[in-house]
């Protein structure tokens, strides 16, 4: 949230709101002010008007006693008129005031007060028309007065009284007239008396004369007198003490309405005094504010945002001219412009540096120079280094194979000729000794290929049971020696041809393979294959020694057996499994080892072999054959299975109970012999079938010895073949089978020989002998050519059936010679070449030269007989 | 056969009983069925034209009375030229006078008065007790016989020209929580009215035959004016007694001029007089509104006034019949009693002595401290236990008249005179 207020975009966006609102607010309050003040002043003007209002009733009221005291003077209708004309213009006026009243701003009349005002006009009207009656009243009894008077006067006029009596008489009469008249115009008193005594003269005057008219008139004159003095004093009380009286207590009323009514209004007058005065004040803090606050946003922007601006853009006008900034200021900022500065930093100190690194560079380069020169010089010396190294790999190769194979070779040689006991014994020992030393060469050279990275995997494809028949006549013997039993057993889903590099993968085998029967004093080595997810898996199980948790870790390791004592009581170097695993990993496989000490050890090897096709190594038989016997002592073990997987019906049993065998149900029997036999249960299972195959252990030379001499039992020895096993069963219970027959060997070990004649072509006197000696043993006749030229001569001069050509000769070599004859048009003679080089690319030479095919030195004779039978016929007299 | 209820009968009896009852509270009185007499029209003052009286007199004469109140000037000009418009009319005894000379009024024969001797002598003969004072004016008395030549005078006959009944003496009231309470006789004078410590909080009645006296008593007192016949003021002392009230009043001394009773009462409560010429029942009534009014007991003596009930000229027949036994109920003991409440006395006090109680009695009649709180006839209580009347008992206070309520031969002038003094 802090970092949100440091920004500069939104400081400003804040100072612009508050500016907003600052203006707004300024807005809001002059209206409000504006009104506030209308207001007032018109509430002032209402109270002014409202005063006035009062003053004007009580003018009216005045208005009225005048009026009334007009028409008491003159009785004129224009009074009387007027006089309602300002009783309902009080009217009015009351009205309004009451309005007034209603809006309670002025006026704060007490309701009863009020009232009485309102009474007290109505009591005036009502008593005006009294009034009114009263004086018409009093006309009519002046007039009626008047009137008997004039009677009277007539009378005494009329009389024939003397003069004198008439001239008072009528004295009398003008005197009570007079009287009359005074009586009215002023109310003294006086004139009552007057009255009262002009009167009684008259009267008494009339009674002497016996003027009984006149008497009753003056009687009547009396009686209107006496009247007209009532009505009078009556009206009069009504105009001067009642009407006086309303007049009086309203006009005390109004005038309390009206001190009140100023009094508000000075206080409202004041208030709005107050308003104004409040107002302005208001404008002016408002105007303050907003002006500071206008000021300081400007001061704000000018100084964070305009100034800092101006100074990064100096900044960065001088580094873009390449000059040195010292500070780039503002950087400590947060907001935008700390954003700018540090950019500006960034901007110079990139500056900087691109100088910096202009220059390094340009050092570099001439660095760079010196360095190329010198990674050329290095590079060279590098590239000789390896090819040296390899050159030194091939030479070594080559310098100690030829030797060993001479030294082997003559040592097997001279075992074949006739030797003393103890020259035999000694030269046994010799060969031993050379075939440990080769085996040692050979785990050095490989370990050293594969530390120089030389070793090269093939990928062809190869024969899966080729390879293992390598496998067993490699171990078989070893094993047989320490009597050990070998088995090897075969997946179904192992497929007939894998690809990969059969040689590694024979490598891999034999070592695990010899080293399981190096550490196994009793018990058996059991070699498992399966095949899964294009990977060939096998397991060596063996009941030797075993290894502790120690010992398994360091196994791999390169130099090192198990503990070093072994290497005295076992031999061995120590690399092989170090070469194995190497191996493993260069095939894309994995390795992994159980043990359990003098139980026994597992080694389970998977490699990534992929098959081209799926033909299984297994393939079951085409038959028609019932179920067979199967005598086991277990009824699922791995023979069970494989001759399942060959698809023969089988009945299990188990060698004791013969009893539910019977005679003749079964044709054929497969029995699958442990080590335990007895000869009469076996007669016993012989006499019930007609045939029977049997599975023995190598070892077993009882059994085999028993069962030689019976007639109907075929009999097969482990370890064997799929392919071999195969044709065993097929053959022994007469099924036809596609296996080409040469390609098996029963228990014997049948040797092919061939036909026709070679040329070898190799330098080495002692290679010569090793090869040409073992030529012989396969029943082939050679010739001998000591290098290249010489070779070209004697194809030239002969015809052979195959060329054995040794790679490294003097003079010329052997590709050369291969590509010299094929360029001599010599393109249907097979030539095979002989090296003791391995690498693929040697292969590759061998085929680009044009040699059909490349066997490697030292030579083995079953790898030679391998070769020799792809191009060379197999004599008849195979047998021996 | 059960018919069903006609509806249209049913609606008009409805109506039928709606009307009459209609008719019932139009006639105000529970009783109306009963007579058919003639509904008495009595004109008259706040005075005694109070609605009790009137609901009483209902009740037991069982007639329609109608009372007509208003301020005394009207009334008595209503009076004198409208006789027609009454049956009874109460005043006080200085509109005798005018009304006989006006012939509005006709005598009332006083044999057909029950209690006639019951009546006291204060106005046969004018002391009520024999060392009394006779005070200055018309006393009524002096205006209660028809003479022979059809005057009024003290000369005994069988007629009279007005029923005696209630009757007083008046003086001024003062506010005691403003004004402090004097001694009665002693130091209680008229002079106060004038006193200029209480310029613009007097007020005075607005009847010139009442008020003159108040501030002629006043102007006396306070050696202003002199007068030979307070009772028969002359010109030249009306013309001296005015110039100086008029004077003040120029100068704001008086408040206002009072109609009625209730306004008298109003004037002292809402505080705008602190002193005023009062009548006995406005004294009552803001004492029981808790102001502490006094009545004075001046030294000069009182101004006393004596009821006056009249029988219209043109009351004739049954109606004067019915006009007759009202006279007679006023004088039959309730009334009495009832207007003793307010501070009233009744011509035969005898006779409503037994509905008042002892206290009301001691207090109001015998002068004595009140042994109890009394309540008025509003309610209220208007005496506090230990109050005692001021000016004492009714002899003492009727043998202490300085002038009766008088119509004098310079009234006209008067109210000339009368005009520029409340004018000004």
């Amino acid at each position: 949230m802090k970092v949100f207020f440091r920004s500069l975009y939104v400081q400003m966006i804040i100072a612009l709101v508050l500016l907003g609102v600052t203006l707004l607010t300024q807005l809001f309050t002059a209206r409000n002010n504006l009104s506030t003040l209308s207001g007032s002043q018109e509430k002032l003007i209402h109270t002014y008007d409202s005063v006035s209002l009062i003053y004007e009733l009580e003018r009216d009221v005045i208005d009225l006693q005048r009026n009334l005291l007009i028409y008491k003077e003159t009785a004129s209708d224009s009074s009387i008129q007027r006089f309602h004309e300002v009783i309902e213009s009080i009217n009015e006026k009351i009205n309004r005031v009451l309005d007034e009243q209603k809006r309670g701003i002025i006026y704060d009349i007490d309701p009863d007060l009020f009232k009485r005002m309102v009474q007290h006009i109505k009591d005036y009207e009502e008593n005006f028309s009294s009034v009114i009656n009263a004086r018409a009243r009093q006309k009519e009894l002046i007039e009626h007065i008047y009137l008997d008077l004039t009677a009277i006067d007539q009378v005494a006029e009329n009389t024939d009284k003397p003069q004198t009596i008439k001239a008072q008489l009528h004295g009398h009469v003008v005197d009570l007239r007079h009287s009359v008249n005074s009586y009215l115009s002023n109310l003294d008193p006086s004139n009552n008396e007057y009255f009262n005594k002009t009167f009684l003269s008259l009267i008494e005057l009339a009674k002497q004369e016996k003027l009984s008219s006149v008497v009753a008139l003056l009687k009547d004159i009396k009686s209107d007198f006496r009247r007209l003095i009532q009505v009078n004093r009556g009206y009069l009380f009504l105009v001067n003490v009642v009407m006086a009286g309303s007049a009086n207590e309203f006009l005390f009323l109004t005038k309390k309405i009206r001190e009140d009514a100023i009094l508000k209004q000075s206080e409202i007058s004041h208030s709005a005094q107050l308003d104004e005065d409040r107002v302005k004040n208001q404008n002016s803090i408002i105007s303050v504010i907003s002006i500071s606050i206008i000021l300081l946003i400007a001061a704000f922007i000018s100084n964070r945002v305009m100034i800092p601006i101006k100074k990064i853009t100096t900044v960065f006008s001088k580094i873009s001219k390449g000059g040195k900034v010292d500070g780039i200021p503002n950087v400590e900022r947060r907001d935008e412009i700390g954003e700018l500065a540090r950019a500006a930093e960034l901007f110079h100190n990139n500056s900087q540096l691109t100088k910096k690194l202009l220059e390094r560079s340009q050092d570099m380069i001439a660095n760079q120079e010196v360095l190329n020169v010198q990674l050329e010089q290095e590079k060279k010396r590098a590239e000789l280094a390896a090819q040296s190294k390899s050159t030194f790999l091939a030479n070594m190769s080559h310098e100690i194979r030829t030797p060993m194979n001479g030294i082997v070779g003559l040592i097997d040689l001279v075992l074949k000729t006739n030797l003393n006991n103890k020259q035999r014994r000694y030269l046994e020992r010799v060969a031993y000794s050379g075939k440990i030393m080769m085996n040692v060469i050979n785990d050095i050279l490989d370990f050293s290929k594969i530390e120089a990275g030389k070793m090269e995997i093939e990928s062809i494809e190869f024969d899966v049971n080729q390879m293992i028949e390598n496998v067993i006549s490699s171990i078989q013997v070893k094993a047989d020696e320490k009597d050990l039993d070998f088995n090897i057993w075969v997946d179904a889903s192992v497929p007939k041809t894998l690809m990969g590099d059969p040689l590694r993968i024979s490598q891999i085998l034999l070592n695990l393979c010899s080293n399981s029967v190096k550490f196994t004093d009793f018990g058996s080595i059991v070699v498992k294959f399966s095949y899964e997810n294009n990977q060939l898996v096998f397991q060596v199980v063996d009941t030797g020694i075993g290894m502790n948790e120690e010992q398994l870790n360091n196994i791999f390791e390169s130099f090192t057996q198990a503990d070093g004592s072994i290497s005295r009581k076992y031999g061995g170097t120590g690399l092989g499994l170090t070469i194995v695993k190497q191996l493993v990993k260069l095939m894309e496989g994995d390795i992994q080892v159980r043990s359990e000490v003098n139980v026994g050890t597992q080694m389970h090897v998977k490699l990534s072999c992929p098959a081209k096709e799926q033909e299984s190594l297994l393939a079951p038989l085409q038959h028609a054959l019932s179920p067979i016997a199967y005598y086991s002592v277990s009824a699922n073990d791995e023979l069970y299975y494989l001759l399942s997987a060959l698809g023969l019906p089988l009945q299990h049993h188990t060698l004791d109970d013969l009893s539910s065998v019977n005679h003749g149900h079964y044709q054929y029997a497969l029995i699958n012999l442990g080590r335990t036999i007895q000869d009469k249960s076996i007669d016993e299972i012989l006499a019930r079938h007609d045939k029977a195959l049997v599975v023995l252990s190598a070892n077993d030379i009882e059994s085999r010895d028993c069962l030689k001499a019976a007639d109907n039992v075929d009999v097969i020895l482990h370890p064997f073949s799929p392919k071999k096993f195969r044709w065993f069963v097929s053959n022994g219970l007469g099924i036809q089978s596609d296996d080409d027959r040469t390609d098996c060997m029963l228990d014997n070990f049948q040797q092919n020989k061939f036909q026709g004649h070679l040329l070898l072509v190799e330098d080495n006197q002692i290679n010569q002998l090793v090869a040409g000696d073992m030529l012989e043993s396969l029943g082939l006749t050679y010739d001998v050519a000591e290098d290249g030229e010489q070779a070209i001569e004697r194809v030239k001069a002969s015809s052979y059936d195959l060329v054995l050509m040794d790679v490294q000769m003097p003079k010329m070599d052997g590709y050369t010679a291969t590509r010299t004859l094929r360029e001599l048009g010599f393109n249907d003679i097979t030539i095979c070449g002989l090296s003791a080089n391995a690498l693929k690319e040697d292969l590759k030479n061998a085929k680009s030269a044009g040699m059909n095919d490349y066997l490697t030195k030292p030579l083995v004779l079953s790898d030679l007989s391998a070769m020799l039978e792809k191009y060379l016929d197999v004599s008849e007299s195979s047998n021996s | 056969m059960s018919q069903p209820i006609d509806i249209n009968k049913r609606q008009t009896l409805s109506t039928l009983a709606k009307a009459g009852a209609a008719t019932c509270l139009a006639a105000k009185a529970p009783y109306v069925f009963a007579r058919k007499k003639h509904t008495l029209r009595v004109l008259g003052t706040h005075v005694t034209l109070q609605e009790p009286l009137r609901q009483q007199a209902m009740k037991d004469l069982g007639i329609d009375v109608v009372f007509e109140p208003k301020g005394s000037a009207a009334v008595l000009q209503k009076a004198s030229l409208y006789p027609e418009a009454f049956d009874l009319y109460e005043q006080w005894s200085n509109s005798i006078n005018v009304l006989w000379r006006s012939g509005s009024i006709q005598a009332i024969d006083k044999n057909r008065i029950t209690h006639w001797n019951e009546i006291n002598d204060l106005s046969k003969t004018g002391r009520v007790t024999p060392n009394a004072k006779i005070g200055a004016g018309d006393a009524p008395h002096k205006i209660l016989y028809i003479q022979d030549d059809g005057e009024l005078g003290s000369q005994e006959s069988d007629e009279v020209s007005f029923l005696p009944y209630v009757h007083n003496v008046d003086s001024f009231g003062y506010n005691t929580q403003v004004i402090e309470k004097g001694v009665p006789y002693e130091t209680e004078s008229w002079g106060w009215l004038l006193d200029e410590a209480y310029a613009g909080k007097v007020a005075i009645v607005n009847a010139p035959t009442i008020g003159i006296f108040d501030l002629a008593l006043a102007a006396q007192a306070r050696g202003l004016v002199k007068f030979k016949d307070i009772g028969s003021i002359t010109k030249n002392e009306m013309d001296q007694l005015f110039n100086l009230l008029i004077k003040m009043k120029k100068k704001g001394h008086f408040s206002g001029f009072w109609t009625s009773v209730p306004e008298s009462v109003d004037f002292m409560a809402s505080g705008r007089v602190v002193i005023e010429s009062m009548f006995s029942p406005g004294v009552s009534s803001l004492n029981g509104k808790g102001i502490p009014v006094v009545y004075a007991a001046p030294k000069e003596g009182y101004r006393a006034w004596h009821g006056v009930m009249c029988l219209s000229s043109a009351t004739q027949g049954a109606a004067k019949d019915v006009a007759y036994e009202y006279m007679n109920w006023w004088l039959s003991g309730w009334p009495g009693a009832f207007i003793a409440r307010q501070g009233y006395y009744i011509s035969n006090a005898q006779r409503s002595k037994p509905l008042l109680e002892p206290a009301e009695w001691d207090y109001w009649y015998a002068g004595k401290p009140a042994t109890k709180d009394l309540t008025g006839t509003d309610g209220n209580v208007s005496v506090r236990k230990g109050d005692v009347r001021t000016g004492g008992s009714y002899e003492q206070r009727f043998g202490n008249v300085a002038v009766w309520n008088t119509v004098m031969p310079t009234y006209d002038y008067s109210l000339q005179k009368w005009y520029e003094f409340v004018s000004a």
